[in-house]
């Protein structure tokens, strides 16, 4: 007798069990299936990808290249001054502005702490390159920095420095002047 | 096979014919090998399951030993402990086989960068990379690009290439004497 109890419970736990995984077959069809390369994925509103720049705005503050925990993110660049080439921000000449994404975690540090708001996560997310030297965008062309954009770099590196210092040189001549005009006014005072 | 000889068998129209014929053959059986270190082996998962479903490409069998496979995706942080691991599993591979850095952490280092004393600092270093996937972790449709990308090369690969010039197609990382921390480097043009 207990044969067939057995028989019978077995046969029946088999049944249900199959049951629900029988149940898809009489479901209308549901495809997950994301035919990749010819449709893509709903990509999420607050996805966090690759960066987007608005470099009119960028008033080259540093303060992403600071707040970045991997030190991923460069930005060269000179206010006043001209640079052939250069990209015009807010008050500021951009040389160069790159992530390497091989350092980036994507973490948003670069975000928040922008006080013109004109660095973004964005929705793109292929990356993929031959080269380890592939990864690096270049933010303000939006494409892969290359061997043309370091060369540029490169060059308007000893622009930006000229640049500088014959701000420098001015602002000193300036105080020294002042200083000047300072201490000639406290000589007729003391006179 | 003296180099001249293989010349002539490369350039040979029965050989340019076999070359498409091979080409097309591993192009859509290029198998992976099951060899998640970290997190980005969640998303290499992904890629393999229905909604993204890596088998449309024929590379949906993740073989379980490395004699096995045509392709490594070395998803995950590599530390100190597991390079020789890995190193050894791809000297198991049989050629012609492929890599893919998949994730920050394989590409350069990541957020392991700075104070990372255990990770290797790209798994370059250690092992020829074909594909450079970068992302934190990357997208399952990144990984998918990744391996469009090896298509590409294995497309374009002839018949004689892989034994005769080896690592061609791939980069291994010589970092400079004194400049061993990628994020310290500055950008190296060309490979």
């Amino acid at each position: 007798m207990l044969y067939f109890k057995n028989l019978y419970s077995v046969s029946r736990s088999i049944l249900v069990g199959m049951w629900i995984t029988m149940r898809y077959f009489f479901r209308p069809r549901t495809i997950v299936t994301i035919q990749y390369p010819h449709a893509t994925d709903e990509i999420p509103a607050r996805h966090r990808g690759v960066h987007i720049l608005e470099t009119e705005k960028c008033i080259m503050c540093f303060q992403c290249e600071e707040a970045c925990p991997v030190d991923c993110i460069k930005i060269e660049g000179v206010r006043g001054g001209m640079v052939e080439g250069a990209f015009q921000g807010k008050g500021a000449l951009l040389t160069r502005f790159t992530v390497d994404y091989g350092l980036c975690i994507f973490c948003n540090w670069c975000v928040e702490p922008c006080p013109v708001d004109c660095i973004h996560l964005g929705p793109e997310y292929d990356l993929s390159s031959f080269s380890r030297f592939g990864v690096t965008r270049n933010l303000m062309t939006g494409k892969a920095y290359d061997e043309h954009d370091h060369a540029f770099v490169l060059g308007a590196r000893d622009k930006i420095a000229a640049i500088n210092e014959e701000a420098e040189r001015v602002k000193r001549e300036k105080a020294e002047a002042a200083k000047k005009k300072k201490a000639a006014a406290g000589e007729k005072t003391a006179e | 096979m003296s180099d001249d000889a293989t010349n002539f068998l490369m350039d040979n129209v029965l050989v340019t014919s076999v070359d498409q014929f091979v080409g097309w053959a591993r192009r859509s059986s290029v198998w992976p090998m099951t060899f998640g270190l970290a997190c980005c082996a969640i998303e290499m998962m992904a890629a393999g399951a229905a909604k993204f479903d890596i088998d449309r490409f024929g590379s949906g069998p993740f073989r379980a030993t490395p004699r096995q496979a045509d392709l490594m995706i070395v998803a995950g942080t590599v530390t100190h402990k597991m390079a020789p691991r890995v190193r050894r599993l791809y000297d198991q591979m049989p050629e012609p086989k492929y890599v893919i850095a998949m994730g920050a952490c394989v590409v350069k280092g990541g957020p392991y960068v700075k104070g990372g004393y255990h990770v290797v600092k790209g798994v370059d270093l250690i092992i020829p990379v074909d594909v450079y996937c970068p992302g934190c972790p990357p997208r399952p449709e990144a990984l998918l690009e990744a391996l469009f990308k090896i298509q590409q090369l294995t497309t374009k690969e002839k018949l004689f290439d892989r034994r005769r010039q080896g690592t061609k197609t791939q980069s291994v990382y010589r970092p400079l004497p004194g400049k061993m921390d990628p994020w310290q480097s500055d950008f190296v043009p060309g490979k």
